[in-house]
This record gives C-alpha cells, sequence and structure tokens, in this order.
C-alpha cells in the first residue's frame, strides 16, 4: 500500500461517497468497504478523514443521516441522498470527466 | 432564560459529541468483525481496526468541526436569504418592526428613566457606606434637619460613624459675580450657596477638577473661601479657568473661590441639583446676617450625612445614633421629639423604596407592559399572515428536498432580523425621548418658577436596560415567526394542491383556532388597556375642572428671594413694607395690595387649635395682612377683616373659614368666641368668618384653616397685588416701581401670576392626562390597526370557501351574515372577558394604597359607564369594518375566480 494510493483528492471521496450513496443508504462503514471493494482493491479510503466528510456534506444538504440497525443488529447512522445530492453528483460526475479527459490529453500530448 | 438556552446548548454539544463517538466507535467494531470473520484472532482483530482508522480523537475532532462550520454557514446562507426577503416585503418589514418597537419602546423608555431616576448612585467615594440620617419624630412623621449642636454631638462622639458631614438647604443670596475674561458682570445677581461643614468634601473622596477643595479645617472667619459646582462654572463662566482666585462678593464678604467640583458631582442629592457654590458653615454670619444660627443653636436646619465605620452596619448606627439623640434632648432638658434615629442609604434623586413611587412606576410598567402585549399580538398575526401567504414556497422547497426543520430555521432567522431591528431603533430613541421628556419638564415646570435650578439627570441605557429591551424583541421576533413557520410548513401536499390549511371552518359550531385566539387576546388587552387609560383620562380631567374659590388671574405674587440682600434689615422691614404699599397702590389698575407669609396653594403652615371644653385639632394657618381677602375675593362672612391695629397686637384675633365655624362649633355662632393655639395654647377670640376655599391642595377644603394678621416685623416674602384687568398685562409696571424703592430688589423679585400656582397643583392631573392620551392614544393606534388587519385576513382567507358555497348556490346576503356575525361573536365574547378584567383592575386601582386611585380617579366610578360602552363601541366598530368589506368583496367575486385564487 504506498502512500500515493492512500492519498484521495478530496473532492473525489465527496464524489465517491455520493456515487455508492446513489445505490441507497448506507453507513459510513459500507461507504468505505463499498469503495475498497468496487476499486477491486486499488482505492482505500482513509477512515479518519471520511467522516468529517460526510458530516459536511450533511451540512451541504446533499445527504441526510438516520439511525437505524446495520444488517447484524447494530445501531448504525445511515447516510441517505436527498434530492439536492443527485444533482450535485450529477454535476461531480460531469467535473470528474472533464478533469480525467483534460489530465488525459496532457499526459498523451508528446 | 439564559441559562436555560446554555443548558440547552450543553445538552446539545453533548449529545453531539456521544453522536460522533458511537458513529465512530460503530465503524471501528463492524471493521473488526469483519477481520475476525476474515480468520484474525479476536484480539488482533480489534487492534487491526483500531490502526486501519487512524487517529480516531482527530477524526472525531474534525467531524465536530465540519458540523460547526457547517452550522454557521448554513446560519450565514439564512441571514442573507432573510435579508433577501425582507428587502422584498418592505411593507411587512416596516410594519412588524414599527409595530415591535412601538411596543418596546414604552417599558425601555420606563426601564431607561428608572434607571436615571431611581438607581443612579452619588458620585462619591464609597457611596455604600454613605448614610443620611432622619429623625423620626414621636408626634408622626420624620425630619431630616438637625441643629448645629445636634451635629456636632454626632460628629464627635459616635462610635459607630467615622465622619459626618453637614449641610443646608438651597439659600439664594444675591451675589456680585467677579469679570472673568470678557465677562461683564454689571448688576449683582441671585446664585444659590450650600453652607456646608469644611470636612464636607475630605469625607465623601469628592477631589477638585481645579484648584482645591475645602482645607478639613476650621477657619475661624479668616479666609472666606468657595467650592464652584461644574455647571455653575460652566453657565456663569463659559468654563474659563481664570475665575479660579477671583472673589465673589456675597453681601459685600469677598469669597474667594479656590476649586471647582467635577462634574458628575451633583451635591448630596435629593434632587440632583447643584448649587453654584459650596461655603463653609463657618462663614453663615458673614454671608447671610439674618441667619444667626450661632445664637440660634435650638434651630434644626442641618442635613447630616454620615460615613459608616468598616464593618458596621446601618442598623447598628442607627441604634447607636437614637440612644445619642435621645440622651442630648434629656440633658438639654428639651421636650422628647425623637422616637428615633435612622441611618439611611443615599440616593441620587429619590429614595427608590418610597412606596408611592414603586406604586407609580407600577401602575406605570403595567400600562406600558400592556402596549407591548398588544404589540406583541399584531407581530403574531404578521407573522402568521406571512407564512401563509408562503406556503406554496415552502411546500415546494420542501418536495425538493428541505427539511421542516431548515424553512423553520430560515423563517426564525427573518424573526431575529426584525426583532434586531426594532431593538437597535428603541435602544436609539428612547435616551432621546427621556431627554425629551425631561427637557420639556425642566423647561415648563422647573424653570416656571426659577431658572438657578438646573437638574442634572442622564439618560442612557445600562446592560440591563439594553439587555431587557433586546431579549423582548429577539423574543418577540422568534417567538412569533416560530409560530408563522410551524403553521405555515404544515399540510405541504394540501398547499402544493393549491388548498388552504386545514383551518376549521365552521357556520354552526364555534371551534376555537389559533387566529381566533389570537383576535381574541388582542381584543381582551385592548380592553383593559383602552377602559384604564380612559378611566384615568377622564377622571384627571375632572381633576383640571376643580376651581380654587378665589380669583387667580387677576392677582400677581411678587416673591422676594433676599430682602436682607438689597440692604433692608428686620428694623426697617415694617417701613419698606408701607412704601411698598404705597407706591404699588398708587400705580394705575392696581386695586389692593397684600401680604402674607404662604402663597395660597403652594404652602400653607401647620399649629394645633383647642376650643373651649374640646379636644386638640390639627390646624393649617397662615399670616395675613389686612386686605389680604379683598385682593383675593375672599368674602367675609361674619365680623370683620384685619386692620393696621391687629398687627401690632400679635396674634390675639383670628379670622376663620366656615368649615372651621361648623366644625368648632356646630350650630353656633363663632364670632367672639376664644380658642387656644399653638403648643403654647395662646388664646385668641374669633373676629371675622371668610368664605372656604381649596388654599392646601385643590382637591378639598381643609377642615379647620385659620388666619392670623402678620406680625408689623415680620419678614415678608411675598407680596399680593389684585389688578383691574388680567395680571399678568401689569408685570413690568410692578417691577418698575419696586426697583424706583430699591433698584436692587429686582434681581431678587420673581414675578408670578396666581394661575400658576392652580397651574402647578393641576400639574399632576395635566401630566396624568398627557399619560393617559398617550398609552391610550397608542393602545388604539395598535389595537385598531392589529384588530383590523388580522380580521381582514382571516376574512380574505376564506375568499375561496366563500367561493364555493356561491358555487353550491348560498346567498350573498346569507354568507354575508354567517361571517359577520361569527366576527361579532368572537369579538363580543373577548370584549366581554376585557370588560370585567378591565373593571376589575380599575377597582383593584380604588384601594390601592396612598389613595393613588382616588388620585387618578378623581371620584370617577371604576365602573364609569361612558368609558366602558365607549371602548366597546370602538371595538365593535372596528370589527365590523374590518370583516364586513373583505366579505362584501368575496360575495361579489365571480366564484371561479375566487376557486382559482389560490
Amino acid at each position: 500500500m504506498g502512500k500515493a494510493k492512500n492519498d484521495l483528492l478530496q473532492g473525489t471521496l465527496v464524489l465517491m461517497a455520493l456515487r455508492t450513496l446513489a445505490r441507497g443508504p448506507m453507513h459510513g462503514y459500507g461507504i468505505t468497504v463499498h469503495i475498497q471493494s468496487a476499486s477491486q482493491n486499488l482505492l482505500r479510503v482513509e477512515e479518519g478523514s471520511l467522516y468529517p466528510a460526510l458530516h459536511r456534506m450533511e451540512q451541504e444538504g446533499w445527504i441526510r443521516a438516520e439511525w437505524g440497525a446495520s444488517e447484524n443488529n447494530r445501531r448504525a447512522r445511515y447516510y441517505q441522498l436527498t434530492p439536492t445530492g443527485h444533482k450535485q453528483l450529477v454535476e461531480e460526475e460531469k467535473n470528474w470527466e472533464r478533469l480525467t479527459y483534460a489530465v488525459a490529453r496532457v499526459l498523451q500530448f508528446t | 432564560m439564559s441559562l436555560l438556552l446554555k443548558l440547552r446548548g450543553m445538552l446539545q454539544r453533548r449529545r453531539l459529541e456521544t453522536d460522533i463517538d458511537e458513529e465512530l466507535r460503530t465503524h471501528i467494531e463492524m471493521r473488526a468483525a469483519d477481520n475476525k470473520a476474515a480468520g484474525m484472532p479476536a484480539k488482533e482483530a480489534n487492534y487491526a481496526a483500531r490502526r486501519s482508522f487512524g487517529n480516531v480523537t482527530l477524526a472525531k475532532e474534525d467531524t465536530r468541526a465540519m458540523d460547526i462550520i457547517g452550522w454557521l454557514d448554513t446560519a450565514m446562507r439564512d441571514v442573507r436569504y432573510a435579508f433577501r426577503l425582507l428587502r422584498k416585503t418592505p411593507g411587512f418589514t416596516a410594519g412588524s418592526v414599527l409595530t415591535l418597537a412601538l411596543g418596546v419602546i414604552g417599558t425601555t423608555v420606563l426601564l431607561t428613566a428608572y434607571n436615571a431616576i431611581a438607581l443612579r448612585t452619588l458620585s462619591v467615594r464609597d457611596n455604600k457606606s454613605l448614610t443620611v440620617l432622619k429623625r423620626e419624630l414621636r408626634a408622626g412623621g420624620s425630619s431630616t434637619e438637625f441643629t448645629e449642636e445636634e451635629y456636632r454631638n454626632f460628629s464627635e462622639h459616635s462610635q459607630t460613624l467615622d465622619a459626618a458631614i453637614a449641610e443646608t438647604g438651597y439659600d439664594t443670596l444675591l451675589a456680585q459675580l467677579p469679570n472673568v475674561g470678557q465677562l461683564q458682570f454689571a448688576e449683582p445677581r441671585p446664585v444659590i450657596v450650600k453652607l456646608v461643614s469644611e470636612n464636607y468634601f475630605s469625607v465623601l473622596g469628592v477631589k477638585a477638577v481645579a484648584g482645591q477643595m475645602l482645607p478639613d479645617e476650621k477657619h475661624n472667619g479668616a479666609e472666606a473661601v468657595g467650592i464652584l459646582s461644574y455647571s455653575s462654572w460652566q453657565r456663569r463662566f463659559r468654563g474659563d479657568l481664570s475665575v479660579l482666585g477671583q472673589s465673589v462678593f456675597l453681601y459685600g464678604t469677598p469669597i474667594t473661590i479656590i476649586g471647582i467640583a467635577p462634574r458628575d458631582f451633583i451635591g448630596t442629592g435629593l434632587p440632583p441639583v447643584p448649587p453654584d457654590m459650596w461655603i463653609p458653615l463657618s462663614m453663615e454670619t458673614r454671608v447671610e446676617p439674618s441667619h444667626d444660627w450661632v445664637n440660634h443653636p435650638d434651630e434644626a436646619r442641618l442635613r447630616v450625612l454620615g460615613r459608616l465605620k468598616p464593618e458596621t452596619s446601618a442598623r447598628q448606627a442607627a441604634i447607636e445614633l437614637t440612644a445619642m439623640a435621645q440622651r442630648f434632648e434629656g440633658s438639654r432638658g428639651m421636650q422628647d421629639v425623637t422616637s428615633a434615629i435612622d441611618a439611611d442609604p443615599t440616593a441620587y434623586f429619590l429614595e427608590k423604596r418610597d412606596p408611592h413611587f414603586l406604586a407609580i412606576s407600577a401602575m406605570l410598567l403595567l400600562s406600558f407592559g400592556m402596549v407591548l402585549s398588544i404589540a406583541c399580538a399584531n407581530l403574531a398575526n404578521f407573522f402568521l399572515a406571512r407564512a401563509t401567504a408562503r406556503r406554496k414556497e415552502m411546500a415546494v422547497r420542501r418536495a425538493l428536498g428541505a427539511s421542516r426543520g431548515r424553512l423553520v430555521r430560515q423563517l426564525l432567522t427573518e424573526g431575529v432580523l426584525i426583532g434586531l431591528a426594532a431593538g437597535a431603533i428603541t435602544l436609539i430613541i428612547s435616551p432621546l425621548l427621556c431627554d425629551f421628556i425631561w427637557n420639556q419638564i425642566q423647561s415648563r415646570i422647573v424653570f416656571r418658577f426659577s431658572d438657578l435650578y438646573i437638574f442634572v439627570l442622564r439618560f442612557s441605557p445600562n446592560a440591563w436596560v439594553i439587555g431587557w429591551t433586546m431579549a423582548v424583541s429577539i423574543g418577540a421576533g422568534m417567538l412569533f415567526s416560530l409560530m408563522g413557520a410551524l403553521h405555515g410548513s404544515k399540510d405541504p401536499n394540501r398547499a402544493l394542491r393549491g388548498q388552504a390549511p386545514n383551518w376549521p371552518l365552521k357556520g354552526s359550531r364555534l371551534r376555537v383556532s389559533a387566529r381566533d385566539l389570537l383576535i381574541a387576546a388582542q381584543v381582551v388587552f385592548s380592553v383593559v388597556l383602552l377602559v384604564n387609560a380612559g378611566l384615568v383620562g377622564r377622571g384627571m380631567a375632572r381633576g383640571q375642572k376643580v376651581y380654587p374659590g378665589f380669583d387667580t388671574r387677576q392677582v400677581m405674587d411678587i416673591e422676594f428671594a433676599d430682602i436682607e440682600g438689597a440692604g433692608i434689615d428686620k428694623a426697617h422691614t415694617a417701613e419698606f413694607r408701607a412704601e411698598l404699599t404705597r407706591q404699588l397702590s398708587g400705580l394705575p389698575g392696581v386695586r389692593g395690595v397684600a401680604f402674607a407669609d404662604h402663597v395660597p396653594l403652594l404652602g400653607a403652615g401647620a399649629t394645633t387649635v383647642t376650643a373651649l371644653g374640646k379636644t386638640e385639632e390639627h390646624a393649617f394657618d397662615s399670616q395675613v395682612s389686612p386686605g389680604f381677602f379683598s385682593v383675593f375675593g375672599i368674602k367675609i362672612v361674619r365680623g370683620r377683616d384685619f386692620t393696621t391695629g391687629d398687627e401690632g397686637r400679635g396674634t390675639s384675633a383670628v379670622i376663620i373659614t366656615e368649615s372651621t365655624a361648623r366644625h368648632l362649633w356646630p350650630g353656633e355662632d363663632a364670632l367672639g368666641k376664644t380658642v387656644a393655639v399653638g403648643e403654647t395654647k395662646s388664646p385668641v377670640q374669633v373676629i371675622g368668618v371668610v368664605e372656604d376655599t381649596r388654599t392646601v391642595v385643590l382637591g378639598r377644603v381643609e377642615p379647620v384653616y385659620l388666619y392670623f394678621p402678620t406680625a408689623a416685623n415680620a419678614p415678608i416674602n411675598d407680596v399680593f397685588v389684585r389688578t383691574v384687568g388680567e395680571a399678568t398685562a401689569s408685570t413690568g409696571l410692578v417691577l418698575n416701581a419696586i426697583s424706583a424703592i430699591n433698584n436692587r430688589l429686582t434681581a431678587l423679585a420673581s414675578v408670578h401670576v396666581m394661575d400658576d400656582a392652580i397651574w402647578f397643583q393641576r400639574l399632576p392631573s395635566t401630566i396624568g392626562t398627557l399619560f393617559a392620551a398617550c398609552v391610550g392614544g397608542l393602545g388604539i393606534f395598535l389595537a385598531g390597526v392589529g384588530i383590523y388587519g388580522t380580521i381582514v385576513y382571516s376574512v380574505v382567507q376564506r375568499t375561496r370557501e366563500i367561493g364555493i358555497r356561491i358555487a353550491l348556490g348560498a346567498g350573498g346576503a346569507s354568507i354575508l351574515r354567517l361571517v359577520l356575525l361569527r366576527m361579532m361573536r368572537l369579538v363580543g365574547v373577548a370584549t366581554c372577558v376585557g370588560l370585567g378584567l378591565a373593571g376589575a383592575l380599575s377597582h383593584a386601582l380604588t384601594i390601592l394604597p396612598f389613595g393613588i386611585g382616588s388620585l387618578l380617579l378623581f371620584g370617577v366610578s371604576p365602573w364609569d359607564p361612558l368609558v366602558f360602552v365607549t371602548v366597546a363601541a370602538f371595538l365593535a366598530v372596528t370589527a365590523l369594518s374590518a370583516a364586513y368589506r373583505p366579505a362584501r368583496r368575496a360575495t361579489e367575486v365571480d366564484p371561479m375566480v375566487a376557486l382559482r385564487c389560490e
């Protein structure tokens, strides 16, 4: 696990969290696990910075939190996308595509 | 309130922290469980989970910071959004800010004034240990005046007092002021002087702003020095420092000004009027030869203040001083007049525990509290109407994902902003208003009698007043915006469908909704306020009409401040009086001249009288010269007036009033009867009976009033002149004649028309009328606007429902009747409740102690039908006209339009 791999940009964390939540309500640990498995263990969310980001998103009104029971009956805080959050996700995805496209062009430029 | 908020904040933070704690813990536990499921041993699994999470504390803090930043962000956004919305509806914004400000301003002005008048303390060192001595008299009543010997006794022998200081009352003396810079004083002019003990300033710990204070030892008359007050220095010498070292000539005695007192030092209070100068007591015989207390040790004329020793209570001092005073009286073989000596706290203006003052303050607070309640009810309606109008917008925003809490918070922000604006306006205006009112009082009342007495009062709201105003304004803004917000964000689905909120409307059954309650509350408050303002106003108007029973328009009163200052001593008094009478009588338009020791309605003497074989009675008296009764137009019913012959004989003849005759000798002829008068029980014979007049207070005729002839050489203070026409027309002529006799007298004479005395007596009722008009006007305005607005709005709300009814075939007239009937029933019930409460309150007013109620009502019944009917009619008309127009309009609107209108 190199350091570079863990240094997720703040923006990408938000994007991935929103994308994960678009599948349905999920708790913080679930989001970590999903990102890790969906990226086939290439990406690891730094757990300590996930929660500040989630709370920030909640304050922005993109996600809503509610206490609920987890799969094995543990009390967990479930996050859910709000309509504003949906719009934000679309926006961020567009931005990300533009960014990767632009970066790819730069890298391919010889 | 603040404690509650703090507590809630603490609990909330605790909740927030444990929430984050739990969230992070769950995360780690879930990871550990997964690790175990992957085959790690339990201990290893936990450890790995914690390691992979990293620094838990740091994460916790970061998370919480996000919550706080987010909260602040939203708050800022709310404020910006609220500003934008408020700007878009300037009518609503201005209306609610003004309504709230109008409501709060009464209580704020009151608190600001209370603060300046009752809570302000003397600007002296350690004012808590400074007490003012008061003598409780065995005969009843109390006095703050002590003799020179008593003062020395307290000052030298008390074990509980560190030191005692003494001051005289205000004395007006004719002074030749020094020329300073450009200022030239050609003529002598009257100044106010206070004589104080030598240690006065050093005990008070007051330092001079320029020069020095009185040296702390006796002068033995060797050097005559004085301290100038700050206001006098500014007013008379325009703040020129070169006045220091110059001399003021009092009675030809030069007094060197050695220092100027600080601005805040106004003397030792009650009232806060600084004299022009403070001069050592030892100078008294030199500046006021007539007041030789050195030869009259029994004359009690010193106010004594004591500084308590550390660790000594005022009670302990009072006990010791009482014993000292009684021992002193015993040792001098004096009558024991003192039942106790109190050591009271000093005050700047008045004693705040004075029950009259407390009762009046409480009444004012109650009145303005009611004005505030009405303003609050108006505000609640404004917010409710606004929230209803915005239901659709709120519903859309909720549908887009905004939570109800979020919307409520946004409206709450608007409430806070409106409260802040109202509070700020109030805090700016109320000190100005206090100053304005005070200046009016000063210029119209104080200066009407003398422009020498300058009160020093400063009105500035302190922390408590600011706290009260802001708390009330913001609290009201928040409370009512919350009410509106909760109502407006209700039933978003119905709102989206364009339906009114589920608002009960049944023609037959009276179901009480929040709006109905509001209308009712508004009506009740308004009725109570208006009825009481009306009753007081009517009582006061009655007080204005009382006539004293003697002529006031054609009588002039010339008051001499200090005859001896003009060089007329006791031996020449009789001569001077004769000369004055001759000169004034000769003037065209003057019909008579008389002298008396008291001005009717501005003062009277007190004595006792015993008729043969009867008990001793309290009596008011005054000494009058021959011609007094004809000058005032008081008829002599029996017997004769005094003659010049009576003057010389002292007080062996008396003229009594008709009431006195009836009181002392019912059914008999009083003429020629003999009574014993005063402590000496000297016998006097009744030589005449005159008409009753209201001489002491306008409110009543005294049962016993005696007129004695003036002693030939008694110092005269007041000369009364009867003129042919209005007295005001002849003042110039009279003053010229006086200056012809002695040109120094004009500066000492002040001329009033006797109407001024009436005016002075009517002052309380004049002020009361103004106050009732003020509160009543404010109340009528707020109540009228509020009730009208609320009813109009609640009827407009039903336009749609009325449309449905008409579409279903209901007649316009029957709907109009339904709407009006329902409104009148509501307003009617509320008015009856209000009238009952108002009656109970005004009834309570009449049984209030100290006769304040009867002073206010002047005999108007607390159930005065005129006031009650008028107020009820006002409300009925307001409510009817408010309900009629929109209801009428609603019935005329095409039902289709009405149905589509929401």
